[in-house]
């Protein structure tokens, strides 16, 4: 009897040791899971704005690069411990998830970036003329699409802008009031789900106006609803 | 490398189900683990029978080696899923707040991956799980009879559904306001109707609501809305008629009319003679139209 609770405070010790150790790191560690968790949560979020929004949304230096840079942690660690030949099953499990999830990041930046291609690739011309634009772009999607802006005026010249009359040549004439220039179209509508109660009512400019309160999913036209997108008190999805 | 088309404006079921993958689920470990450090935050460290939350992904891979079990969420008990499923049949205009965001995709899951952990065999989970969507699908197939060009209100809707129906829901109500544009401002001819600009001062550099009511003045767009109104008229018949397979279909037809309105466009968007560029209308569209053949023959190389 006495033996058997010995062993049980034991192990409560033995407990309470564990965790004060592994506690006492994790002063800070803890902090950085935290942050952790919260850069995927935001990973996770720029990744659905940007497929959902019918605009280019500002480039995420920070957090790509403090993402790319954990991936290349990561993938560290994985290189260390196969070469440290550690083959016991444990291991192999812990490089198992290591690995899964450096894939499931990889794949949200992934997805990230070729959301953001689309969007250039379609409205090229329009972010070359528009200074503004091009703020939001990373150096290297502005390199791209500036090249992407070159070849194709060359290409069209080359096939056939040459053989039209000089008055016919431009690629960007807006002359009887139409755009040749595609650009994104904000009236288009979205998906928003609203995180904090807006005070004033949204007007939607055709008499009717919504309360946003929290928790309500709505479906509007991207314009209306952008600034409180922006200041964080509704999210796309 | 841009966006393969088929995610274009929506997400495929499996990028959803990925999402859910990230929400955390209570687990049983049946066997001690170190704490692992990963990019979004550890896994904490395991002792047996002593509960800890993992992101859903975790969970199902230590699941599929028996090194958890999986505490299946509240909702997904048979007799709170029965209770939904009654106030969900009990009011047909709205959907219920029994369910969380992710609850096709988290139920899919769990049955998937840990059937054993359920308090109730899995079938009858299951056959709640479906009864319950198909309440909820009909109510969201009710409510999109009530489309217009203005704002639709989904609240309680989950993240699966509202994925099933986006891109019906963004395409009508885009084509919706098109239509309704042309018909402003074929009431009131040339006249720049802006209601809602006063109120958003950020926006000078946009242009659509401009390019809609300058692409009415011809009688090319005139044809491309009544394409594309026939187009989704055709769409709704076809979306209300079938039952399963909604998502593909969506996405097929989405993607058809999508390919018409971007040839529409295209054809509109060519250049135009230097020599008409104000005067009568109507003449000048149908010149427009035959040059705009002879540019696509000079396009396509003819």
């Amino acid at each position: 009897m006495t033996d058997a609770r010995d062993l049980e405070i034991d192990d409560l010790i033995n407990n309470l040791d564990k965790e004060y150790y592994s506690a006492h790191p994790i002063a800070n560690s803890a902090y950085l899971t935290t942050q952790k968790s919260r850069d995927l949560k935001s990973l996770v979020r720029l990744w659905i704005s940007e497929r959902t929004c019918p605009d280019i949304l500002p480039y995420a230096h920070e957090l790509l690069d403090t993402m790319l840079d954990r991936v290349r942690e990561q993938v560290e660690v994985i290189e260390m411990n196969t070469t440290s030949g550690d083959a016991s099953g444990s291991a192999k499990l812990k490089l198992l998830f290591v690995e899964t999830e450096i894939e499931r990041v990889k794949f949200l930046v992934r997805g990230y970036l070729r959301a953001r291609i689309l969007k250039i690739d379609k409205y090229y011309m329009h972010i070359l003329n528009n200074p503004d634009t091009q703020t939001r772009l990373s150096q290297s999607e502005l390199r791209y699409t500036k090249r992407r802006g070159n070849h194709l005026k060359r290409y069209y010249d080359l096939r056939f802008l040459s053989s039209l009359p000089p008055s016919l040549q431009r690629l960007d004439d807006t002359t009887g009031g139409l755009q040749m220039v595609d650009a994104p179209d904000l009236d288009e509508v979205v998906f928003i789900r609203v995180l904090h109660d807006v005070p004033s009512e949204v007007d939607l400019g055709n008499e009717d106006k919504i309360e946003l309160r929290k928790g309500n999913i709505y479906v509007l036209p991207y314009k209306v609803i952008r600034r409180y997108v922006d200041n964080g008190d509704v999210q796309l999805v | 490398m841009a966006l393969p088309p088929k995610q274009v404006g929506t997400f495929i079921p499996s990028e959803i189900s990925f999402l859910a993958e990230n929400s955390f689920v209570t687990i049983i470990p049946r066997q001690a683990m170190e704490s692992i450090a990963l990019i979004g935050g550890a896994i904490p460290s395991m002792r047996p029978m002593r509960r800890i939350e993992v992101p859903i992904w975790v969970a199902v891979l230590l699941k599929k080696q028996s090194r958890c079990n999986i505490v299946p969420p509240d909702w997904l008990s048979e007799e709170n899923l029965k209770i939904t499923y009654d106030a969900e049949a009990a009011n047909m205009t709205r959907f219920s707040a029994n369910l969380p965001w992710e609850w096709v995709e988290v139920g899919e899951l769990i049955l998937g991956s840990a059937p054993d952990d359920l308090s109730s065999p899995p079938h009858v989970i299951r056959n709640l799980l479906r009864d319950i969507r198909e309440v909820r699908q009909a109510k969201a197939r009710a409510g999109l009879k009530n489309l217009n060009d203005s704002y639709l209100q989904l609240d309680n809707v989950g993240a699966m559904e509202l994925n099933e129906i986006r891109s019906f829901v963004t395409m009508a109500m885009n084509q919706l306001r098109i239509m309704q544009s042309t018909r402003e401002g074929g009431e009131q001819q040339d006249v720049d109707v802006e209601p809602d600009d006063q109120d958003d001062d950020d926006d000078d550099d946009v242009l659509p609501r401009e390019s809609y009511d300058d692409s009415m003045r011809t009688a090319t767009s005139y044809q491309d809305s009544y394409d594309t109104a026939r187009d989704s008229s055709r769409l709704g018949s076809e979306f209300t008629g079938t039952e399963d397979n909604r998502a593909s279909i969506n996405s097929h037809t989405f993607a058809e009319v999508r390919q018409n309105s971007i040839q529409n466009r295209s054809r509109s968007v060519l250049p135009r003679a230097p020599s008409y560029t104000d005067d009568d209308d109507a003449e000048d569209a149908d010149n427009d139209m035959e040059m705009d053949e002879t540019y696509l023959n000079a396009v396509n190389g003819n």
